[in-house]
């Protein structure tokens, strides 16, 4: 089966917004998401854009039992540290569950259970393709590392990303991820906080 | 309350910085940051395509640091995204000299955050974001404190890492 990964066009968005859903849905936060196609298409597709998005497509052959040909994307952006200069982050990685499984090097499909990457095929998939090619990218923009944050009870997504050479920094060196949304970040720019 | 001033980076800055990120590398005994060379800063950061947002913190005219320069603490961002809320604005980087923490460095450290939180704001962004190691207990008690929540606590999300030779490896499978 081919599968071509390819910048995402603006006119992907419905279609990538589609999976974000899908994504929150399967990470049991469904009502955490607040933007819509339209907000993801200005905010990637402006002069300034704040994210870049590569899609997985297939020929229409191939197509989903719903009927969609884009199966999968990865986002990323760039981010900076003072101590190793330009990063890469891989903000989503997600590809539809009846599209997981499957060595497009052997051009077998749906081996072993459906949406569980069994450990013969690991590598060998979309997901794989898909985060190798934001990996290339990084290490072209002179990148020497990728972040990614991961639920931790999803065993399936850990095993994966270990398998190909990901550490836990969050098991091994105790980093949390921290965030101000809402009313904490307004009052953060008014000053307002507790100290 | 210490009178800082909280102002854009300039090119000039970079030097500073780069001496108070070597310092911090001498203190924790960490080789990464002494290696990291000058010239990428600034490149990088005032280049065609700027890399990073930055913004120091500096003593008023006539007051300077045991070192003899002015700049106390810097803190660095970047735009990011987030596929649920939108824009968000990134801390890489915030630092404040040693000797200017405690009840006074705190309003530095506060005062660095609150420039971060508004140009965050002015640009459309809804969330800041950063990690912190949990054993740092005066950082992860600055945060808490500025209002933050520690979502991997909150919500099980772990950080996951490519290294440099992992990242090639992955590259090269293209």
């Amino acid at each position: 089966m081919e599968c071509v990964v390819r910048p995402c066009r603006a006119e992907d968005c419905v279609e990538v917004m589609r999976m974000i859903r899908e994504l929150a849905e399967f990470e049991k936060l469904p009502d955490q998401v607040q933007i819509n196609d339209q907000v993801l298409r200005e905010d990637g597709f402006a002069n300034d854009p704040f994210y870049r998005c590569l899609v997985a497509e297939v020929p229409p052959e191939y197509r989903s039992r719903d009927g969609h040909t884009i199966v999968g994307y990865g986002l990323y952006f760039f981010t900076y540290s003072t101590w190793k200069g330009r990063n890469i982050y891989m903000e989503d990685l997600y590809i539809m569950p009846e599209f997981r499984g499957i060595d497009l090097e052997e051009n077998r499909m749906n081996l072993g259970s459906p949406g569980i990457c069994t450990p013969n095929y690991a590598g060998k998939g979309i997901g794989k393709k898909l985060m190798s090619k934001i990996a290339e990218i990084g290490v072209e923009n002179r990148c020497i590392e990728m972040k990614f944050v991961v639920l931790d009870w999803n065993q399936a997504a850990i095993d994966f990303y270990q398998s190909q050479g990901a550490v836990d920094l969050t098991a091994a060196e105790g980093w949390h991820f921290f965030h101000f949304k809402g009313d904490a970040l307004v009052r953060l720019a008014q000053g307002q906080t507790g100290l | 309350i210490m009178n800082c001033i909280i102002r854009p980076c300039t090119v000039k800055d970079c030097k500073v910085i780069l001496q108070l990120i070597k310092a911090l590398g001498q203190m924790t005994g960490s080789d990464v940051c002494v290696s990291f060379p000058g010239p990428a800063l600034r490149e990088d950061g005032f280049g065609a395509q700027p890399m990073y947002d930055c913004y120091v913190a500096e003593l008023p005219s006539g007051q300077n640091s045991k070192k003899g320069d002015s700049i106390v603490g810097y803190v660095l961002s970047t735009y990011t995204y987030s596929t649920w809320k939108g824009r968000n604005v990134y801390i890489d980087n915030l630092y404040v000299r040693p000797e200017f923490r405690g009840m006074a460095g705190q309003q530095i450290g506060k005062q660095l955050m609150k420039k971060t939180a508004e140009v965050a704001l002015k640009k459309g962004c809804s969330q800041i974001r950063m990690h912190v190691a949990r054993w740092k207990e005066n950082e992860n008690r600055f945060l808490t404190c500025c209002g933050s929540e520690n979502l991997t606590a909150k919500e099980g999300w772990n950080l996951f890492r490519f290294e440099e030779d992992t990242l090639w490896r992955l590259a090269a499978h293209n």
